[in-house]
């Protein structure tokens, strides 16, 4: 029988570190008036949610295009 | 061909219940991310035997389609399925225009669950099924891959989520259902506000069962509502 999952300690441990690290900086930069958040501006690589295997593969091509084209255009400086 | 592994995938779960998993149900549950193969499991049956006459008969009469033992790295004929399966709990379907394996039975997994796993799988792609986040992070710790590792990471999110936006109003058996899958301090504090009492305490027990076994979160949570 599939047991429960939680995350594990290493993990939980890691979020509690960045929490903190997150919790001083807020404290150091004092009050900050509201700022509107960034919208989230991403596109679906599909318009519908996948419906079929091929839908699967098509995202899974269309990041690998994206990964090659992205690399292609990497410099080390 | 083209599409040839998708068309399989398809035709063969409109016979049998077809369970999608690894990379392909990631992306099914919304990660970008590639995948070169794909991973399914075909629901149990009688016995082995009959389990992989079902995949000779969709899979031998296609040209080119071979079995690939991935616990002995080479080609095994059909007739060598059943030894196959019995040591790697899978098979390797190559010659189609992707791989695609077959599970008997998933890593950490057991052929027994494949029922409570079709229940639980509420996305579906034709007539396949999605497996569900949970048992998904299941086929996917300690396998020592970075890949899995994001994988999970990005699933108890998922999980976390749209567990967390659900426990904050469902009833108490919805509560225990949801919590018999998976718990984090997240889902347990939102359980907190739930207006139902019972669903409240469920929250209470599972921070406590958290803190016992060193859960900062939890550890911080119980000591702030001292």
């Amino acid at each position: 029988m599939l047991k429960r999952h939680t995350p594990s300690k290493e993990s939980v441990w890691a979020e509690w570190e960045r929490a903190k690290r997150a919790a001083k900086r807020r404290a150091a930069r004092g009050p900050q008036p509201d700022r509107p958040r960034t919208p989230d501006n991403s596109e679906p690589w599909l318009k519908h949610p996948p419906r079929t295997i091929s839908d699967l593969f098509y995202i899974s091509d269309k990041v690998a295009e994206a990964v090659a084209e992205c690399r292609a255009k990497l410099h080390r400086l | 061909m083209p599409g040839e592994t998708a068309q399989i995938v398809e035709s063969l779960a409109t016979k049998r219940r077809v369970l999608v998993l690894g990379g392909m149900a990631v992306i099914a549950h919304g990660l970008s991310r590639t995948t070169e193969d794909a991973d399914i499991w075909l629901e149990p049956m009688d016995s082995i035997s009959a389990w992989c006459d079902v995949v000779r008969s969709e899979l031998t009469p296609l040209a080119g389609a071979y079995f690939f033992d991935v616990s002995q790295h080479r080609k095994i004929s059909p007739e060598e399925l059943e030894e196959s399966i019995d040591l790697a709990g899978m098979v390797r379907v190559g010659g189609l225009d992707r791989y695609l394996d077959i599970f008997y039975q998933p890593h950490l997994l057991d052929v027994e669950d494949f029922d409570t796993a079709w229940g639980f799988a509420t996305l579906g792609l034709g007539a396949a099924r999605i497996l569900d986040e949970s048992f998904l992070i299941a086929t996917k710790v300690d396998t020592g891959r970075f890949s899995d590792q994001q994988d999970v990471s990005f699933l108890e999110g998922k999980l976390r989520s749209e567990m967390s936006a659900q426990l904050a109003v469902c009833d108490a058996a919805e509560a225990t259902r949801l919590l018999s899958r998976y718990i984090d301090h997240v889902t347990c504090e939102t359980a907190l506000t739930n207006p139902d009492p019972e669903v409240r305490e469920l929250g209470l027990s599972g921070l406590r069962e958290l803190a016992a076994d060193g859960n900062p979160f939890a550890l911080a949570a119980l000591k702030k509502m001292e």
